[in-house]
């Protein structure tokens, strides 16, 4: 069973999912891939 | 006219001439604004299209293949149903029995959240927009909910992209708008989004301080920015779209004058002035009416806008702007109840008083939602009239 995190809290939740997602932007562009993860963000509020 | 690169060259040119209000077009371009209608009209249910793109796809190829529009507002592309059931958010409420979709309106937060947007809006979002919107933000998550929700979040746009480009090259039917960047003002965002009309109103009278805050911090993150992008973007007119850009206002509908000056038209025309600059063909759709405004866009050059009214009076509009092109005025409760002679009649009357010699865009003069939107038949009487019309030779 995969383990379960609470992604809640600014910024560390930000930069666990910037971690441990797979994204199409490579591992050591953090703020890109961090940028990424705030774009779907901004965008899943407004759904 | 067989080749589908030389039909969308012939279409874009038709917007183009009509809305630069410089050459008389060939013939009126007529676009689309039919959104969950065409679902109904191509025989599904709500749900299904909503759900399935491949459905989808069959509703706006049959859309196009039914009426031969020069343009379609809205691909399939209106309502992100698909990542907002996963989210299990509720914010849809699709009913396929009163074949209606509605939106539950969910304020963001109450007025205290303005302060901490003002201090920190990415902490805003992530904490009390996310935690607002979907139950599941605060309680444990596994990373795969997340690369799932990536997964169909994708989807969406790759669903989107296809569907823009199959109607390009199977039908020559162009780009609506070129994908240039826009900059979108704090008061539509709390208004749509943040705090809801109530929320708003209350703000701008109770407390407008920390609404002051809260633009002053939604501008130095979002939309000034967004600003920068669009002043970065390639000038001039795009050979492949039929706008350069398009402005669509809802907040203005709760501002009198002094708040529209102070919340709106300050930030709208630092929009507008990069829109103008850059050389942009820009769409300009307001819900509800706008015309005690109207004198605020006066200013703006020939042919910079082509106006969309909802609720406001298309002739008036054309008496107040001579100079820019008009679009919509087909009514939805004439396509919807009228006959078929009277849609033929409404649709006479508006280019031949809107734009005989250019200057006006067939359109419905709202979204087609609901099966008594239009009747078809009248629908299809239209498109073929518009096809075929040619004022001067009549």
């Amino acid at each position: 069973m995969e383990e379960k995190y609470v992604f809640s809290d600014y910024p560390s939740g930000l930069k666990l999912l910037a971690e441990k997602l797979d994204l199409p932007i490579p591992v050591e562009e953090t703020e890109k891939r961090e940028n990424y993860i705030f774009g779907l963000i901004n965008a899943w509020v407004r759904l | 006219m067989q080749n589908v690169k030389e039909l969308e060259k012939y279409r874009i040119g038709l917007f183009r001439d009509a809305c630069s209000m410089t050459h008389k077009p060939d013939r009126t371009p007529n676009v689309s604004y039919m959104v969950t209608w065409k679902i109904l009209d191509a025989g599904y249910k709500l749900t299904e299209a909503l759900s399935d793109y491949d459905i989808m796809t069959k509703v706006v190829r049959e859309h196009q293949d039914k009426y031969n529009f020069d343009g379609i507002i809205e691909m399939g592309v209106r309502n992100q149903y698909l990542i907002s059931e996963y989210f299990g958010a509720g914010r849809y409420i699709v009913d396929d029995k009163t074949e209606s979709v509605n939106f539950r309106d969910i304020p963001l937060c109450e007025s205290e959240g303005l302060r901490i947007f003002a201090d920190n809006p990415q902490k805003f979002m992530w904490e009390q927009g996310m935690g607002k919107m979907y139950s599941f933000w605060n309680k444990p998550n596994d990373v795969a909910f997340f690369q799932k929700a990536i997964e169909i979040n994708n989807g969406f746009f790759k669903y989107a992209y296809a569907m823009a480009d199959t109607m390009r090259n199977e039908y020559g039917l162009p780009t609506n708008v070129a994908p240039n960047p826009i900059a979108q003002t704090a008061i539509e965002f709390f208004f749509q989004t943040m705090r809801g009309i109530k929320g708003l109103s209350m703000d701008m009278r109770h407390d407008p301080g920390l609404l002051d805050a809260a633009i002053e911090a939604w501008n130095e993150t979002f939309f000034n920015p967004q600003l920068t992008a669009m002043k970065a973007a390639k000038a001039g007119p795009s050979d492949a779209a039929c706008f350069d850009s398009t402005n669509v206002l809802l907040a203005h509908i709760i501002l009198n004058t002094k708040q529209w000056e102070k919340y709106y038209w300050k930030y709208l025309k630092q929009v507008l002035d990069v829109q103008r600059d850059k050389n942009w063909s820009v769409r300009f759709f307001a819900e509800d009416k706008i015309s005690r405004f109207w004198d605020y866009l006066s200013e703006y050059p020939r042919g910079m806008l082509t106006i969309h009214p909802d609720n406001d009076d298309i002739f008036e509009a054309r008496k107040k702007f001579p100079t820019f092109a008009l679009m919509g005025g087909m009514k939805l409760s004439t396509l919807g109840m009228g006959s078929k002679q009277e849609c033929l009649d409404l649709a006479k009357r508006l280019i031949d008083e809107l734009g005989a010699e250019g200057g006006y865009v067939m359109c419905e003069d709202k979204m087609g939602s609901y099966r008594s939107d239009a009747n078809a038949e009248n629908l299809k009487a239209v498109c073929d009239f518009v096809r075929e019309y040619r004022p001067s030779q009549n």
